[in-house]
């Protein structure tokens, strides 16, 4: 139930994708373990500490999964199921492609009734990191969803040679300073090198984070696409804006949710091919809007130590050198962007 | 009162923002006044009027508009104390050491709760450098009439509308949106304004490239396609401009007399009028600012008039163009049709050439290029439009005009407005399940 009852008017310049949408997609993913710490932090400083206080949802890392799944996505004819247009006009207009980088991370939320009592836990997905390359989409996501998608150049080439290779670019500067001049600074680059596509997780670590998906899904009440994602992905975005004098201040904050569903692609040669993980690269640009990035999903660097990565490493130390994930695959499927509610509103 | 939760993936500076040194050409054009009414009424005019005590509406007296292509070598955050909550980051420091550090950067003054708990090395907005883009707008003055004696005289005032907003900076346009409500659209703009070789007269030409459809078919893919193209010069005086100019500006042919332009440009700062009227130095904007509910998209969750304003000093280098020399062509086909018919009317639809795309020509009836500096600042919710139903509060209106905001205490009483029994917009404390 919603209790708007004021039109939004629209304009040409709307321009933005309705929900919901569907589209043909070739995903590729990436899994990585992340440290409980820093999902911790992540969904403390985005959900709970949002006000007015007592709040009415309670977010949490899901125990024993403490992971992330890299997703390119290359979405081939997107079109709105909505009745409505991308704009105004009376007349339909057709579809868009687009390619779009996110991190999903599952986490688990439990709403507190007034009686400050528990529910029993909902999974869902936060999208921590976005980029997108198409305006409507991102126009969307933003201020639709509250989906905070960054836009960015996403170059992808499947090589002659039978390799991959993804590069993500975003506007931003390479130093803190005032001087510095903002441009297309290199946000991450995934190798995949010839000959490491195959039909099955290559070893015992893949099969791990296959393992921590599949218990994800399970707790969801879904069921995998393939063997890697679950087909139904509830995701949760804290939708705010800005008031236009006091800009600390938000005119309108909601916890929205939408699905992703994802079938698979009968007509689809390969809908799903696995990669050897440890010929995959995955590199975190050293920059300074990167490191501000990656701040926001794992907070403060730490005393070195704190905040170690599966090899030990301090995580930090690891931006600006290569990689490898533990789950690596392709996917060709369609997906679904529907059920977009919102959960809470707060103001 | 809720707090912005910041996140770098916001993207947003917020207010107020210097640009030093652009260039602005300025073409001035006479639109279909129905149109701007129909715009008013359908963007401003949208709540009710015993409710919001104004209305806007075309300002007749002067029946113009402006297509403005402004260059930003340098866009900036202007206030240098306002931070992002982010701490500066840093690739293996440890833990500062509390003997060696300045106890200012060590803790933030506990008293002030913007920054209790937290150290004082987050990082300034303006240490996130600077950036530099082409914008093309359309904009158009209306006059804001209050309709009791008492709003006449305090809350009438005129203000610019920015019917079409066109950026290539994509953070430019998620600002724009998001805290002011503008509109704005992404492109690509390729701009080109050197001075030819050997004769020193000017060329400039712009083309603006949006993503659209070709077709109105539902199969049709969104692709780039060209939107808006210009062509101007050279600046006057030229011995090879078209001498059938009709403006203004054949009475500043010489060079004395557009120096005379740049001084008074410069010196009326103070009057708030340059340009010899045809663009005023400060210009007040207005937009609706409105957000989409995610459940049911054709309802808003949020819908206010907001205000800045958009301020041009230190104006140099102005030169006037022969209107006869120039060509604004806009693309007028696939779903850049509705665009041009909702700006220009149906007038806009004119005969293809030949195996070309319609196109619609924008007639001039002048046309400068100057260099300014413009700061943009002061953004103010005007008014807030009740969008829920139940018996909520809302925040209290801000139409009061500039130049009585210093004496706003004197002639009026601010106080929240309250609750009304239908329709307010409002805050609703706690959760509410959809």
């Amino acid at each position: 139930m919603t209790e708007s009852v004021a039109p939004f008017i629209t304009s040409f310049a709307t321009q933005q994708l309705l929900p919901p949408w569907e589209a043909e997609a070739t995903i590729y993913g990436f899994g990585f373990k992340i440290p409980k710490s820093a999902i911790r932090e992540y969904v403390d400083r985005y959900f709970n500490a949002t006000e007015p206080q007592p709040r009415r949802f309670q977010f949490d890392p899901i125990p024993r999964c403490n992971f992330g799944v890299l997703l390119y996505s290359d979405i081939r004819n997107a079109g709105t199921q909505t009745a409505n247009t991308h704009s105004h006009s009376p007349q339909p207009y057709g579809k868009l492609n687009y390619k779009e980088v996110v991190v999903c991370v599952p986490i688990s939320r439990r709403n507190i009734s007034v009686q400050n009592v528990l529910s029993t836990p909902i999974y869902e997905w936060c999208q921590p990191i976005a980029v997108c390359d198409s305006d409507a989409v991102i126009f969307s996501a933003r201020e639709i969803i509250g989906l905070d998608v960054l836009p960015g150049n996403i170059y992808a080439a499947d090589l002659e040679d039978g390799g991959f290779k993804l590069t993500v670019q975003l506007y931003g500067v390479k130093h803190f300073s005032p001087t510095s001049k903002e441009t297309l600074v290199p946000l991450l680059e995934v190798d995949v090198p010839p000959n490491s596509f195959q039909d099955q997780p290559p070893d015992r670590r893949a099969e791990g984070v296959v393992q921590l998906i599949s218990e994800v899904t399970q707790k969801s009440n879904t069921t995998m696409v393939g063997d890697c994602l679950p087909q139904r992905m509830q995701v949760v975005a804290l939708k705010q804006f800005r008031d236009a004098h006091k800009m600390d201040m938000a005119i309108y904050q909601a916890l929205v949710t939408f699905l992703i569903s994802r079938h698979s692609a009968p007509d689809a040669r390969t809908v799903q091919t696995f990669m050897n993980e440890k010929k995959v690269a995955i590199t975190l640009s050293d920059n300074a809007t990167t490191r501000e990035i990656v701040q926001t999903f794992l907070g403060q660097p730490p005393p070195a130590g704190k905040l170690e990565c599966e090899d030990g490493k301090d995580v930090w130390e690891n931006v600006g050198t290569a990689q490898h994930p533990t789950l690596a695959f392709r996917l060709r499927c369609k997906i679904e962007v529907n059920q977009v509610k919102t959960d809470f509103t707060l103001s | 009162v809720l707090k912005y939760v910041d996140s770098v993936a916001s993207q947003q500076v917020p207010p107020p923002y210097e640009f030093p040194n652009t260039t602005v050409h300025a073409f001035i054009w006479e639109p279909d006044l129905s149109k701007v009414k129909a715009y008013c009424d359908r963007f401003l005019n949208i709540g009710d009027l015993a409710t919001t005590g104004v209305s806007y509406e075309p300002l007749a007296i002067w029946p113009y508009a402006a297509l403005l292509v402004i260059h930003y070598p340098v866009m900036t955050c202007a206030d240098p104390a306002r931070k992002t909550m982010y701490r500066r980051p840093a690739k293996t420091e440890s833990a500062p050491n509390p003997a060696t550090t300045p106890s200012s950067v060590q803790r933030a003054s506990p008293t002030d709760p913007e920054t209790a708990g937290e150290s004082d090395d987050r990082i300034p907005y303006a240490d996130r450098g600077y950036t530099s883009q082409t914008e093309v707008f359309i904009t158009f003055p209306l006059l804001r009439r209050g309709h009791t004696l008492r709003r006449l005289a305090l809350d009438t005032m005129i203000e610019w509308a920015i019917p079409l907003i066109i950026v290539e900076n994509a953070e430019s346009a998620i600002c724009g949106r998001e805290m002011l409500g503008l509109e704005k659209l992404c492109s690509n703009i390729t701009l080109q304004d050197k001075e030819m070789e050997g004769d020193g007269t000017n060329l400039f030409t712009a083309l603006v490239e949006l993503p659209g459809w070709k077709s109105a078919s539902p199969e049709a893919t969104q692709e780039m396609l060209p939107f808006f193209e210009a062509t101007a010069g050279p600046l006057l005086p030229s011995a090879l401009a078209a001498r059938n100019e009709t403006s203004v500006w054949s009475l500043l042919r010489s060079r004395t007399a557009s120096a005379v332009v740049e001084a008074a440009g410069v010196t009326r700062d103070f009057l708030d009028d340059a340009l010899m009227g045809l663009l005023p130095s400060t210009m007040q904007v207005v937009a609706l600012k409105q957000f989409r509910d995610a459940a049911n998209p054709a309802n808003a969750v949020y819908q206010a008039l907001v205000g800045c304003r958009s301020k041009f000093s230190n104006i140099n280098n102005f030169r006037p163009y022969n209107e006869n020399n120039v060509s604004l062509k806009f693309h007028n086909s696939g779903s850049f049709h509705p665009i041009v018919e909702e700006l220009f009317g149906p007038t806009a639809s004119k005969s293809p050439d030949d195996g070309e795309d319609p196109v619609y020509l924008l007639p001039t009836v002048a046309a400068f290029r100057f260099n300014a500096r413009i700061d943009f600042d002061e953004m103010r919710t005007l008014h807030t439009f009740p969008v829920k139903i139940g018996n909520q509060s809302r925040p209290p209106d801000d139409w009061i005009v500039p130049w009585l905001r210093p004496w706003k205490g004197f002639v009026m009483r601010t106080r929240p407005r309250p609750p009304s029994g239908s329709g307010a917009q409002g805050t609703e404390t706690g959760g509410r399940h959809d």
